[in-house]
Parts: C-alpha cells; structure tokens; sequence
C-alpha cells in the first residue's frame, strides 16, 4: 500500500509537472494579489451577473450533469457530492452527479466514454486524462461561443493567447485552469545531504555547479546514488533550460524532450532538429561526463524500483524539467520519507508554452445542458468556498484551520494523507489556482513569485501552436523508435559519443525525420500567417 | 491455452470419426436409440471440450469483426462502420522502411531460434527422462524442469537483471574476480538473441519436455523388447523407434508454433528487455514496435493493421506447412 502511495504520488508529478509544475505543490492562497498578466480572480460574482442564476430550485427539478475527474482519496464523495449541490443549485440551478477515476484507468476510461458516445456533462483534463487525444476523439464540445456566453468572468480573465493554446484546429475545447504556469528545468535536492556537505545550493547557476556535492555524496555515502534515473527518468536533454520549445513531446523516445525543437526569439519561427543544434551537444557531452563520473546508476533500473530506491532515500537528487514555485513539501512527505527537498531553479527564465492549454474543463458534445456546464466552470473558478470543498472537502470534516488569517490548513488531528476520506490531490483539476488554501506557510507568497516568473519570462515563438501529427504518423513511429535506440546517448551510458551522435542522425534521416519537420515548418508557418501583425 | 484445447479437440475428433464407422453398421438402428448411443459414447468428451471452444470462440471469433478497423480510419463519432475506409495505407508504416524490415527479421529470427532450440532440448530431456526408471526420481526431474513455466516473466526479468547487472550482476561478478572488465550487458545488443533463447527455454522446457515424456511413455514396450532380442543398442531404440513414434507431436507442435511465428511475447521482451533502447537492434519484434507505436500514438488503426498482418501470414504458414507434411507424411497432417 505504501509503495503504492509513493508510486501513486510519483505519477502525479510526472503527469503534470511537465505542464503546470504543480507537482508537489501546496495550496495557495485566494487572496494572491492580481498580477499584471493575468486578471484578478473575483472573490465573488460580479454583482451585475447574479440575477439570472440566484433563483433557488428545488433540488428534484433541477438538471443533474455528470462531472468525470480523477481521485486519490474518495471514499467520501456522496457527502462532498451533497455539499457541492447544497452551494450550486441556487447559484446555476442544476446539480452535480460526481464520477472519480483512479490515476491508471482513467484515461482508458474517458476515452473509452467519449467514443461510445455515452452522455456525459464535464471532464477535468491534465496529465491524466489527457486533452489532444480527447478532443482527437470527436466528443468534446468547441466551447468558443459558450464561454464568453457563460462564463465571462473567466474568459476575460486571461489573455487572448492564453485562450489560443486550448485551441486544437482553431477551436477551443478547454476551459483553461490557471494552476501557476511557472515550470523551470532544475534540481530537487535532499537537504540533510546538502547541510551535511555545507553546500552552496542557492549560488548554482548551472547543472556543473552541483559537482563538488555529487563527489562528497560518492565519497562518502555508500549506497546512495547522487542522481536519480530510470528508464522515464535521468536523459539530460532539457529543451526549456537550453531555450527551446519542444513544440510537440510525442516526436522522440517519449522522454528526454521532443527530438525537434523551435527558439526562443526566433522570429522566424525555424523547426529545428535538435541534434544538430550546439546545445544538445552540449547537453549529451554533459551526460556522459557524470555517467562516467559514476553520478547515474550505470544500469537503467525500472520506474517502480526507482520509486521504491527514492523512498529508502537511495538516491541525492533529481534533474527535473519542471521545478515549480511551490513548496515540495508533500512530494518529500510522500516520496522522500518526509526528508525536506530543497528545489534550485537552473533554467534562467520561465517560458510559456502551449502546454498550458492542455489542463483545464471540458464539456462533452454529447451533453444536454452546456450552458448548465460552463456555467458551473464560471462558479468554481470564481467561488473560494467551492473551489476548496472539491480540493480539501469539509471544514471540520477533512481539514480544519491552522491559520485562517494567512488561510493555511491541515489534515485533523489522526487523519493522515492515507488515512484521509476525501483527498483528490489534484489542484490543477478544479479551476483558477490563486483561490486554494495553503498546506505549507513557505507558500505564503509564491503568487508574487509566480507572476514576476511569468512577467518576466519568455513567451514561446510557437505559444498557441498545436501540431497536427496525423499526415506524419507513419514517419513519428518510425523516428521514435531510432529514437529509443539512441536513448544512450541523452544517458551518457553510450561511449564514442562522435560516432553515434553521426549514426543517429543517418537513421533518423532513414526513418523520415526531415518530412516531419518540413511537415511541422509547414504548419507553424501557416498558422503564424493568422497571427494578428503586431 | 489453445494449444490444450487443439489437442482436445483432434481427441474429441478422433473419437467421433471411430464412433462414425460404428455407427454406419447399426445404420439399422432408429434415429433417436443412435443418437443416445453417440451421446453416451461421447458426451464426456464434448462436455471437457466445451471450455475450451467456448473460450475460443470468445475470444478469437467474437472479435474478428473488428479486423475491418485495419483498412479504417476509425473516428470515435463516426462508430466503427461509418469511419472512412483507407485502403492499406494502415500497413504501410510495418513496410515502408528499414526499421520494418528489422522488426520482422527479428520477429522470425528470434522465433525460430525459440522453436529450434525449444523442438530440440525438450526432445532430448524427455529421452532422458525417459530412461530413468525410478518412477519417484523421474516425478521430482519432471516437477523441477516444469516449475519454471509457472514462474512469471516479470520475476524472469529480475532474474536476468541479477545475473547479468552492470553493477553487482552476478555474471560481471565472476569476470570482476577473474580479473578481466565487467561488461555492461545491457547496452550492447549483440548478446541478447543468446540471452533471451536460453531465458525463453529455461522457462518452457519443462512443458515440452512433459508432453514429449507422455508421447513416449505411450509406446508399446513391446516394440523395445523386440528392438532389444533383434541387438538394438540404446541409441538404436532412440533413434529407430521412440523419435518416429513421437514425431505427430513434434509436427502438431511445430505447425502450432509456426502459425504464430509473427507474434512475440510481449512478456518476455518488456520484461527482460527491461525497456533498454541500445538493444532494439537485435531485440525490437513486431510486437513491441506496434506497442511504443500505440502508447506515443494513440493510433490503433496500426495496430489492428498489424495484428491483421501478423494472423494472416500466420494462416498462411500453417496452411503452408501442413500442406508441406501432408506432401510427404499425409497421416501426420494436421488437416
């Protein structure tokens, strides 16, 4: 049960982070000041709107809509269900029907859902339930009409761009989630290693500054590995540190960042293959180097084992593309045996990218009561109290306060997060992040971090581009299984670096690799040609 | 599984074509008294063949249907019958390049080192076998060899891991306290064919071994007692009367696995593998292709293009092959 938690855990991070960073990351508060990109979230409707949803039905003639997300803990959800209804009905007038997923089946499910054609109202999309391949599936509704229509708080909350990385072939599908966009590629780190060995974490700028505390780990800690790898983890190939946009992650070997890759500030937006750039180079050469060094395992072990060597604290750290600005506190609690992991941005500026528009709300094209639908998007996006019941449940019941002044809470006293009746664990499911209460008071704050993050980040060339892979199909499974095979050499496990790097860019030519990318410059050239000129 | 339920049935079939020829003598005999006797006469048979069919019949015919998908370009909306027809362009990702080619040489070459060295050292064990007379060491021989079967691929996979580890495998071991370097196993793909063949014939020895031991078991001593007064020594007796007297059950076995000669157990190579690109050269069959395929893709008009591939040419190997055996051996034929 144990390791099924961790491993459970460890499934979270790797679903979402790679979008929203929210991996591990603690709640936050609603009180965040508005930032300057993105619209305050209302405290409360806007008092012009009420009317129209204020009428109260009695509960038996309202719609009911069926709401698809994902769980870890919900032995409780008729009582959050009744709780919801008691706060939606009078405000939208309709009722929710609440359907939770475990992690693993989910996303079969849904699909499986959306192509029989069985009615249903609201999905939660993100790592789980994947978006491109719902939408792929025909039943999802385009919500271009219906969210300005209902819910126009939120659609004018963000901005136009914003909207169009949800777009899939100029329509949008997904009411975005605003979880804190922020995702830097860097280190998460044990603290007790680091404070034994006096490091100076906070003054490392790039991945060779963390040397001197891989040598006093190697040196000194038997058993423990200084980085943890895997066969999904530890390839050094991090496109966003190197400031690339891997535009779409499904052309490579899966993990590792995509094989192709567009500029920062490029303006003319060039698809590149990223081997033939001075930075993978750089990054492989890097591999290699601490492989030799003995700083990754020299065997490839598998995920599960790497979970279960994480918890027995076998490893010092772990190169991660999506370090956020949360604390990680339940991600150490969970994976690391409560161990503080300490978290050190590398990656210099933060960049958004269409991967934002992957995490949000869906309505079902098959649902008879849309405007109902997107209407209930609009109330949990503005409504605190909402919002927390889904995220934590009820007051008293699944979490007490510990600090209401700065709206930080904790578990009850004798309920643990394994023990917990309610708990989905998935902050970036239901709606605008800013209204979340905090479980760590390192938190307290991290929306100024956030918005400066963002403020002062870079936008992607292609930010709002989704790739149609479906005229390539044939070339991406061929590319990624070259791509598979030279995994190594993002590894370092593969010596003659020169050699192989020559060979893996034959075969990928062989495989088709340069129709993909004239396929994919073909794409980004038309879609930049709608872009308003600025 | 389904072998067990071919030899049942070619039983279930035998008997019924004995009971034929008797019957056609009662032919005098009212309809319904034959129909007892045939019942009576086979009933138990039908009944344990029942299982079985059903099986078969659930899960290889109920679905067939959907091998129309290889030539869709299936549309969730559209439903499995409205979807656009596409032709072959569905096969055309398994054929089109150099990668193609690889995975289907491996897929052959691997299976048929399987089926060689699977034929071959069961046969020989159960000669073996077959020459220890002491019934209770015979059982605990046969218990040890078929005990790895039920072991499952993925504590195989371990297994493999342990010995063959870059760091503290065992095998790397031995050559560190020889003095010579280890070897880092697996990144270098030129030792898998090896590896896999004996983990593959490590785990299913022992249920060849046990269907060739019953073959030969069912021999009549009498033909060895006369093979011995004619002077026949014991390699004689192995090569002129047990090897031909079980050869319908090398050629029933053979036909069975040369029909699914495209097809690879998934289990074995995701789990010995253990997902280690460098060995895709001599390790990626048809069948873990069509897997990375799918999960990256989501496309399973491939992968129904491939498994339509895959059956077919396996159809037609066995029909092949069994026309091959009924050429020169017709009574060995399987139909």
């Amino acid at each position: 049960m144990l390791n099924q938690t961790k491993l459970m855990s460890a499934v979270i991070c790797i679903g979402t982070t790679m979008m929203v960073s929210a991996c591990a990351g603690a709640p936050v508060a609603p009180t965040a000041p508005p930032a300057a990109t993105v619209a305050p979230a209302p405290k409360a409707a806007d008092p012009t709107k009420a009317p129209d949803v204020a009428k109260p039905a009695p509960a038996a003639d309202v719609p009911e809509l069926t709401y698809h997300f994902v769980a870890f803990k919900d032995k409780d959800v008729a009582i959050i269900e009744e709780a919801v209804n008691k706060i939606l009905i009078p405000k939208i007038g309709a009722k929710l029907k609440l359907k939770t997923y475990g992690f693993s089946d989910a996303a079969q499910k849904i699909a499986l859902m959306l192509q029989s054609g069985e009615t249903c109202d609201l999905i939660s999309v993100g790592g789980f339930i994947p978006y491109l391949p719902s939408v792929a599936t025909g039943g999802l509704a385009a919500l271009d009409d219906l969210l300005p229509k209902n819910a126009p708080n939120l659609w004018a909350r963000y901005k136009p761009e914003w909207w169009n990385a949800a777009r899939v072939n100029g329509k949008i599908y997904n009411a975005l989630n605003y979880t804190g966009w922020t995702s830097y590629a860097g280190f998460w780190a044990r603290s007790d290693l680091i404070e034994k060995y006096k490091f100076d974490w906070k003054n490392t700028k790039k991945w060779e500054d963390w040397e001197p505390l891989f040598d006093n780990i190697l040196k000194n800690e038997n058993g423990v590995t200084p980085l943890l790898s895997s066969d999904v983890w530890g390839q050094f190939w991090f496109p966003t540190y190197y400031g690339y946009d891997p535009v779409d992650d499904s052309i490579g070997s899966g993990r590792g960042g995509a094989l192709v890759g567009v500029k920062v500030g490029d303006p003319n937006r060039t698809v590149k293959l990223v081997l033939d750039t001075p930075e993978y180079r750089q990054a492989i050469d890097l591999a290699r180097t601490w492989y030799s060094k003995g700083y990754v395992a020299k065997d490839v072990v598998p995920d599960n084992d790497m979970i279960a060597k994480r918890g027995a604290l076998k490893y010092g750290g772990f190169m991660f593309p999506g370090t956020g600005d949360f604390s990680t506190k339940s991600m150490a609690d969970a994976e690391w045996k409560a161990v503080p992991i300490f978290t050190q941005h590398l990656q210099q500026k933060n960049m958004l990218t269409t991967g934002i528009g992957r995490t949000g709300f869906t309505v079902c094209a098959t649902s008879k009561n849309q405007d109902k639908a997107v209407k209930f998007i609009e109330e949990i996006n503005q409504n605190p109290e909402l919002y927390n019941l889904f995220n934590f449940g009820i007051e008293g019941k699944h979490w007490v306060w510990k600090d209401k002044a700065t709206k930080i809470i904790d578990l009850p006293a004798g309920v643990t997060a394994d023990s917990a009746a309610w708990l989905p664990n998935t902050y970036w499911q239901f709606g605008d992040r800013r209204q979340l209460y905090l479980t760590d008071p390192t938190d307290v704050g991290v929306w100024d971090r956030i918005d400066k993050g963002i403020a002062d980040g870079d936008v992607s060339p292609v930010m709002g581009f989704t790739f149609n892979r479906k005229p390539v199909e044939k070339e991406i499974a061929q590319v990624n299984t070259v791509a598979k095979e030279f995994e190594g050499l993002n590894r370092g496990s593969a010596d003659n670096v020169d050699a192989k790097l020559t060979e893996y860019k034959s075969k990928l030519k062989e495989a088709g690799v340069d129709k993909i990318i004239a396929e994919m410059q073909k794409q980004v050239n038309d879609w930049s040609a709608t872009l308003p000129k600025k | 599984m389904y072998d067990d339920s071919i030899y049942l049935m070619n039983a279930v079939k035998a008997r019924i074509v004995n009971s034929r020829t008797s019957a056609n003598k009662r032919a005098a005999q009212p309809r319904r008294q034959r129909l007892a006797a045939w019942i009576n006469r086979n009933g138990a048979l039908v009944l344990m063949a029942l299982p079985g069919m059903l099986v078969l019949f659930t899960f290889s015919y109920v679905p067939m249907p959907g091998i129309v998908l290889a030539f869709k370009d299936f549309k969730a909306a559209l439903g499995i019958w409205g979807s656009e027809w596409t032709g072959f362009s569905n096969f055309e990702y398994l054929f089109s390049t150099g990668i193609a080619l690889r995975i289907i040489r491996n897929t052959l070459f691997l299976n048929g080192l399987f089926i060689v060295a699977n034929t071959i050292c069961s046969l020989g064990t159960a000669v073996l076998l077959h020459e220890v007379h002491e019934r209770f060491v015979s059982r605990i021989y046969q218990s040890v060899l078929f005990f790895p079967y039920f072991v499952s691929w993925v504590i195989v996979g371990y297994f493999i891991f342990i010995l063959f580890g870059t760091e503290g495998g065992f095998i790397n071991g031995i050559l560190g306290s020889f003095g010579l370097e280890p070897v880092n196993w697996y990144s270098n793909p030129a030792y898998w064919p090896v590896i896999l063949v004996l983990a593959n014939l490590w785990h299913s020895l022992g249920y060849f071994t046990v269907i060739y031991l019953a073959g030969m078991l069912a021999i009549n001593p009498e033909y060895f007692e006369a093979a011995r007064i004619d002077g026949a020594n014991r390699l004689q007796e192995v090569w002129f009367i047990m090897l031909p007297l079980v050869r319908p059950l090398v050629i029933i076995n053979l036909l069975l696995a040369i029909g699914r000669i495209f097809f690879s157990n998934l289990d074995l190579y995701l789990n010995v593998i253990r997902n280690q690109g460098a060995l895709l050269p001599t390790t990626d069959v048809i069948d873990t292709y069509v897997f990375r395929s799918i999960t990256v893709l989501g496309n399973f008009n491939m992968a129904a293009a491939a498994g339509f591939f895959q059956a077919f040419v396996g159809f037609a190997l066995v029909v092949l092959c069994n026309w091959l055996v009924r050429r020169f051996e017709p009574d060995q034929a399987l139909f």
